[in-house]
């Protein structure tokens, strides 16, 4: 009796182990506070609600690819019914949330994947969130300044979810083998996502101007922009926007700060192809392993030059720019300024011919990027 | 006695001023957390963020047991996030108590917690913590002795529903009939459902608890329901109802109570190395 229980016991035991191998804490932290505290949500009402539809948005994508098993429910779930939920918000902005929204109560199932990665996320949109309140004061330009970096420096002090101030490979985010799946299954929603992010990143580049008048007028612009984009689908970002090309005043002034949302960015795609490939069964595992490269501040860092387009590019440069496709911004990462300027504004079969001719130097900067193109084919880019 | 009382008082209208003081905080309070009591005794194994500070306000919990005799307790809690996953809390309760037609008001028992969260909620894995408790006797209808508690908290979410049980035990001496409030109980087990509405910034509750007085009077079995609602970034708003008629013949046959919750912190609460 007794041997049978103490078996009993350690077979008991013994199945619960893999269940603790798996627990990770909560390790929720209060954002710090300051005379900056929501200021956002003060002066700039409609650009808060729709930062919270943002993070809407991003739960909802997350909770219906690791809910919904079926496919085409899921492509009908999130390019149609999610798409044109987040739509109605943006459009009419009394109807988005004047709070922001805990990622546990609209994505429950898919915060429960990868903790580690929730933190992550939670922490570097903490990070955002306390720049756009301080950047949102009428303080003086450099107390602005202090308390960026000081947001930054308390960003930096937890290491283990703090993106890293240089800027990743673009390699790990469009040539692995689960690459772009997300984009190509859900072209319309990654459109959104993309949106969200060239929002937040001409906000960053817009609310540093130290004219508060000037300020108020390029917040309303941005933000008429991205309405825009959602009551002509066409004006969506066709590739993924990032700070050299449409922020690169606050790149300037805060290279790392910018270098650690393009990271989070990127990982958002990556995170999004993983969730969504059919064929990576061990989503945990996987957003592990590729985080774990991420997070670091060493290796698998980006070579290509990345040289800063002009501060002053007009609304409609801003809307050709967002047309290239995504190969066309990677080949814009090449090019010296001018060229760039040439490039984006050329007709789309010249800039064909450009991206062709500059394949030595992609392969050569992204190692993995022949072979991807090899399986995927072109146009998939 | 009386210093004990003065020292919680002082303690608690100190928070109070203090959370009308101080810069509201981006971050925002969250009304899903349950607390024991707001508006259910059933509470979730989340503790407030680490850095973060609550206070609950003083709230009225109505409850009568039959006719002409009733209680208001009027409870007042203070919590911080002392570390990453662990809360550190002081309650203190007063009640208007009617009896036999004479009323008393009168303080009865402070409480000091500790919640400890252990792990972040998986697919496979509930959310765990412990709660131990310190609960001093204090005040005319208050325990004569000094009780600890032990509570074992488990909550696991699926979808927008939560569910969340709670055990706990209290060493320490038997107390007088009628005296030791609702802080501190022999047993107490309950289970609690919860509904989560995100956009609306609503959740409906609803629990089943037996508690086992620390008077030894008869265990009471009550059902209670209620919502927390976020009113702004830093304000939750609690209402609740309940009824001991599982049981009719023991418990109170009717209560019900009303809270506000308002969480901040303070910037000399962040690590001076981390400031410019």
């Amino acid at each position: 009796m007794r041997r049978r229980t103490v078996l009993g016991i350690l077979a008991f035991g013994g199945s619960t182990l893999p269940v603790l191998a798996q627990m990770e804490r909560r390790g929720a932290t209060y954002p710090m506070v300051g005379p900056y505290t929501n200021a956002l949500r003060k002066h700039f009402n409609v650009v808060y609600r729709y930062l919270n539809v943002i993070d809407i948005g991003h739960g909802e994508l997350g909770e219906v690819l690791i809910t919904e098993r079926d496919e085409a429910r899921a492509v009908e779930l999130l390019e149609r019914r999610a798409f044109a939920r987040v739509s109605g918000m943006f459009l009419e902005p009394r109807k988005a949330p004047n709070l922001a929204v805990h990622e546990e109560t609209v994505a429950p199932e898919s915060v429960k994947v990868a903790p580690r990665l929730n933190r992550a996320f939670d922490w570097t949109h903490i990070l955002h969130r306390q720049l756009y309140d301080v950047l949102a004061t009428d303080l003086p330009f450099a107390q602005k300044k202090q308390y960026v970096r000081e947001a930054w420096n308390w960003y930096r002090s937890e290491p283990s979810i703090a993106f890293p101030g240089r800027l990743k490979t673009h390699d790990l985010m469009e040539h692995q083998w689960f690459s772009q799946y997300w984009r190509q299954k859900y072209p319309r929603f990654n459109a959104a996502i993309w949106a969200y992010h060239w929002y937040q990143l001409r906000l960053n580049e817009v609310m540093l101007d130290s004219d508060l008048r000037r300020r108020d007028v390029a917040v309303a612009a941005t933000t008429a922009e991205f309405r825009a984009m959602f009551e002509n689908n066409d004006l969506l970002p066709k590739h993924m926007p990032m700070a050299h090309s449409i922020s690169p005043t606050f790149l300037t002034e805060f290279p790392e700060i910018a270098n650690a949302f393009d990271n989070l960015h990127s990982f958002h795609d990556i995170y999004n192809d993983i969730l969504a490939h059919p064929k990576i069964t061990d989503k945990r595992a996987t957003v592990y392993d590729q985080l774990s490269v991420f997070l670091s501040s060493q290796g698998a860092l980006e070579q290509a030059p990345m040289h800063l387009l002009p501060a002053n590019l007009s609304a409609d440069d801003h809307r050709q720019l967002n047309q290239l496709e995504h190969i066309e911004h990677m080949a814009m990462m090449i090019l010296p300024v001018e060229e760039q300027l040439a490039f984006f504004r050329a007709s789309k079969e010249h800039r064909g011919h450009i991206v062709a001719g500059l394949r030595p130097q992609m392969t050569r900067l992204w190692p993995n990027f022949e072979k991807k193109h090899a399986e995927t084919g072109h146009e998939h880019h | 006695m009386n210093r004990k009382r003065h020292l919680t008082r002082r303690l608690l209208l100190a928070g109070c001023l203090v959370s009308f003081s101080v810069t509201p905080a981006a971050a925002q309070a969250d009304y899903r957390n349950l607390d024991a009591g707001r508006p259910v005794a059933v509470e979730d194994a989340q503790p407030i963020e680490h850095r973060a500070v609550e206070f609950q306000f003083t709230v009225p919990h109505f409850s009568r047991e039959r006719s002409g005799h009733w209680h208001f307790a009027f409870e007042n809690e203070l919590k911080w996030g002392i570390l990453p996953d662990t809360q550190f809390g002081i309650t203190t309760e007063t009640v208007a108590a009617r009896d036999n037609n004479s009323t008393t008001f009168t303080q009865r028992d402070v409480q000091l917690h500790l919640l400890y969260n252990f792990n972040q909620e998986t697919p496979r894995l509930p959310a765990i913590a412990i709660r131990p408790e310190l609960i001093i006797g204090a005040g005319g209808l208050g325990s004569r002795h000094e009780h600890g508690t032990l509570k074992l908290i488990v909550s696991k979410t699926i979808h927008r529903n939560r569910l969340h049980f709670n055990a706990s035990y209290t060493a320490g001496p038997t107390e007088a009939s009628g005296r030791g409030g609702e802080l501190v109980n022999r047993f107490f087990y309950g289970a609690a459902y919860e509904r989560t509405l995100p956009l609306k910034f609503i959740v409906l509750v609803a629990d089943v608890y037996a508690r086992k007085p620390i008077d030894h009077s008869p265990t009471e079995v009550v059902f209670e329901f209620g919502t927390r609602v976020q009113l702004n970034p830093t304000w939750v708003l609690d209402a609740g109802m309940s009824t001991g008629q599982v049981r009719p013949s023991v418990g109170p046959d009717v209560g019900f109570t009303l809270g506000l919750s308002h969480t901040f912190s303070f910037r000399s609460l962040f690590p001076r190395k981390e400031r410019p």
